[in-house]
């Protein structure tokens, strides 16, 4: 009896050895390739680039390396002899002042249009992709169109109002035109999800707020802004951080804008802007300070991203693929209570 | 002013004012309960809100498609045209096809021909490359997230979401000295990997999994197919969608894509650009000689694009409402 309870045991262990192997040599031939991927090209540079960060890196000639400690965050955050500090804060301030003036504007228009097109007027479908359309368009393609709607001498612009404003080449204007880009070309991401949200409120939260006659301007503020909060929430985050990289409206209309003329530093240039151009500048040993640039943006960018995944965690909701997988979470829910509903019934019926 | 604009603006202010005027006479006769009960009438007080979205959204869409309209026509504009007779829609000496082919024979400022075609195949390559390698790569690695049972599973999985929070900025120098480490950071190899590694569609991918039921998969698995064939026969059929729609922004990023390739091609061989680093390039030079070229430049890039929203448009507004992708 003993020798084969034994016997059995082996050979279940022997099966669950081989079982083990099965399983993880699937596992591994389905996740391995993703995971490579992953800790090359997303894991190994965060830590390499913190490496970087503390080295006077030359990307040409790496025997030429040396390490530099924290000097580079130190000139940058405390350092304001230095170039690199002035321009990076420099930078930093203007993203962060374009950011602070769009953002409202980015969301709320979208709102006001999605509002108007979640009425479902006659053909909405044909509104909502003519102005979803220009954010999909490659930036430099609407970069180009958006020159020669505001060249100096031969743009449409001018030419219509009859003026001769250059409009690139001043700060104010240029800037102007970056937000108008940014408008055109940039929201249409924000449309789409505030309407889907405001798509997915619940009708009979308007039914009851109409019986108890709340109708109009206060339903929006009591009754749709409250529903739509997580899409709200989604796109207040992405668009900061989508401002945070801007980068390639600045480079296409005025690659760093007209020069300040007191310090000749670009008064339209833009943090990742900046960050590109030194990196295109030639100089092979900038890279460690590059990256410790990098690195504060990154942290700060990162704070912001992590706030928003943790506000919205499991709450994707007024999504469609969301919205699938909750019918179907209903459905097994539905079959688990059935018998019960059936049982109360009879009795009902009895009685 | 010209008299197109100012035709424009008056016929908006009428429409506007029209609406407006509209509005309060209905309104008003609603009040004092004067509102007829014909047809017309009925359907205004019922719909006033609709109609005046109608045509709030028809003008603001007018205005809106101005750009394109203006960079589609300006692309077709003659060089005369553009000098002589700036700021015209319909320029008196017709259309032309002159820019797209001044672009396809363009030469830089040191007389070497701007390769215009191979920076369209680069594009071509690198986008569908990538596009189709991260969906097999994702797609498979998704299906061991959802339907295979490891150890470590869900730790795996939360670091990988975790890695969302870090920004590509701060990481971008590392990916550079990496591709010259691996060296292949002159080639589009480095366009094409450092996507791969991406955990956004990952997830979209992983999320749409989720609702399929475990039920038909252990199903398929008593029956005695193989996990690929499950993968292959059983997910991938019922999870189209979400595979068409990542495959869009995958592809729709890799195309739109401007400061990685820039930031890793360099300026010294330019046969190796992307469509979207070419058209930076000539755009750089803003001067009148050049806007109708820069505009079919515009065109050729955004054409392929808006073939794929014609076709596609549906499916890229929904899964853009469903996951907060923006592109």
């Amino acid at each position: 009896m003993a020798r084969m309870t034994t016997a059995s045991e082996y050979a279940l262990k022997r099966s669950k050895r081989k079982q083990f192997f099965k399983n993880y040599g699937i596992v591994l031939l389905f996740l391995g390739p993703f995971i490579f991927f992953f800790l090359l090209f997303c894991v190994y540079p965060l830590f390499y680039g913190i490496v970087m960060s503390l080295m006077r890196y030359n990307i040409a000639d790496p025997s030429k390396n040396e390490w530099r400690g924290f000097s580079y965050f130190q000139t940058l955050l405390s350092n304001s002899n230095s170039i690199y500090n002035t321009e990076f804060w420099y930078s930093m301030k203007n993203t962060a002042l374009f950011a602070v003036i769009l953002v409202p504007l980015a969301i709320l228009v979208p709102l006001a249009i999605a509002v108007l097109v979640n009425s479902k007027p006659r053909g909405y479908k044909v509104f909502r992709a003519l102005i979803y359309f220009p954010s999909i368009l490659p930036v430099s393609a609407s970069g180009v169109i958006f020159i020669s709607l505001f060249g100096t001498n031969f743009g449409y612009i001018n030419q219509w109002l009859g003026q001769t404003i250059g409009w690139l080449d001043q700060t104010t204007t240029a800037w102007f035109v970056i937000i108008l880009l940014c408008l055109w070309g940039g929201w249409g991401g924000n449309f789409i999800i505030l309407s889907a949200g405001l798509k997915n409120v619940d009708k009979s939260l308007y039914e009851a707020a109409s019986v108890d006659g709340c109708t109009g301007i206060r339903r929006m503020f009591a009754v749709t802004l409250p529903a739509i909060k997580p899409q709200l929430i989604v796109c207040l985050f992405t668009t900061i951080i989508g401002y945070f990289g801007l980068y390639g409206q600045v480079y296409v209309l005025t690659n760093g804008g007209p020069a300040n003329p007191d310090t000749g530093v670009g008064t339209t240039a833009t943090i990742m802007w900046y960050l590109q151009s030194l990196m295109n500048s030639g100089q092979y040993d900038i890279y460690g300070m590059v990256s410790a640039m990098g690195l504060t943006l990154g942290v700060f960018i990162g704070c912001i991203t992590g706030i928003q995944l943790f506000l919205t965690r499991e709450r994707k909701s007024g999504t469609k693929l969301a919205r699938a997988f909750a019918a179907y979470k209903a459905e097994k829910a539905e079959k688990a209570s059935e018998p019960v509903p059936a049982v109360r019934e009879e009795a009902n019926g009895n009685e | 002013m010209s008299k197109v604009l100012l035709a424009a603006i008056i016929v908006v202010c009428t429409v506007c004012f029209a609406m407006v005027v509209l509005d309060f006479v209905v309104v008003g006769l609603k009040k004092r309960k004067e509102l007829g009960e014909g047809r017309v009438a009925r359907y205004l007080s019922k719909n006033l809100f609709r109609l005046n979205a109608f045509v709030f959204l028809l003008l603001f869409c007018i205005v809106w498609l101005v750009p394109i309209v203006v960079g589609v026509i300006g692309s077709f504009t003659s060089q005369y045209a553009f000098e002589n007779h700036p700021g015209e829609l319909i320029p008196s000496d017709g259309f032309t096809f002159d820019n797209y082919i001044a672009l396809f024979s363009k030469y830089d400022t040191n007389g070497v021909r701007l390769p215009v075609e191979r920076w369209i195949l680069n594009s071509f390559i690198v986008s569908t490359v990538t596009t189709v390698l991260y969906l097999t790569i994702a797609g498979f690695a998704a299906y061991a997230f959802v339907f295979l049972r490891f150890r470590g599973q869900r730790i795996v999985f939360y670091v990988l979401i975790f890695t969302m929070v870090i920004p590509g900025v701060a990481t971008m120098t590392a990916q550079l000295a990496n591709m010259a480490n691996l060296g292949i950071s002159k080639s589009l190899f480095a366009l094409i990997l450092p996507s791969l590694g991406g955990v956004g569609g990952l997830y979209l991918i992983r999320q749409f999994f989720l609702g399929i039921p475990q039920d038909l998969i252990e199903s398929a698995r008593i029956d005695g197919s193989s996990n690929l064939r499950i993968f292959v026969k059983i997910v991938l059929p019922l999870a189209k969608s979400v595979f068409l729609v990542q495959g869009l922004f995958c592809f729709m990023g890799a195309w739109n894509d401007l400061l990685w390739p820039q930031v890793i091609l360099g300026t010294a061989d330019k046969s190796l650009w992307t469509l979207q680093v070419g058209i930076a390039y000539i755009a750089g030079s803003k001067t009148a000689n050049s806007i109708g070229i820069n505009l079919a430049s515009a065109i050729v890039s955004a054409v392929p694009i808006l073939i794929l929203y014609i076709f596609t448009q549906n499916k890229i507004i929904e899964g853009v409402a469903a996951t907060g992708v923006k592109r």
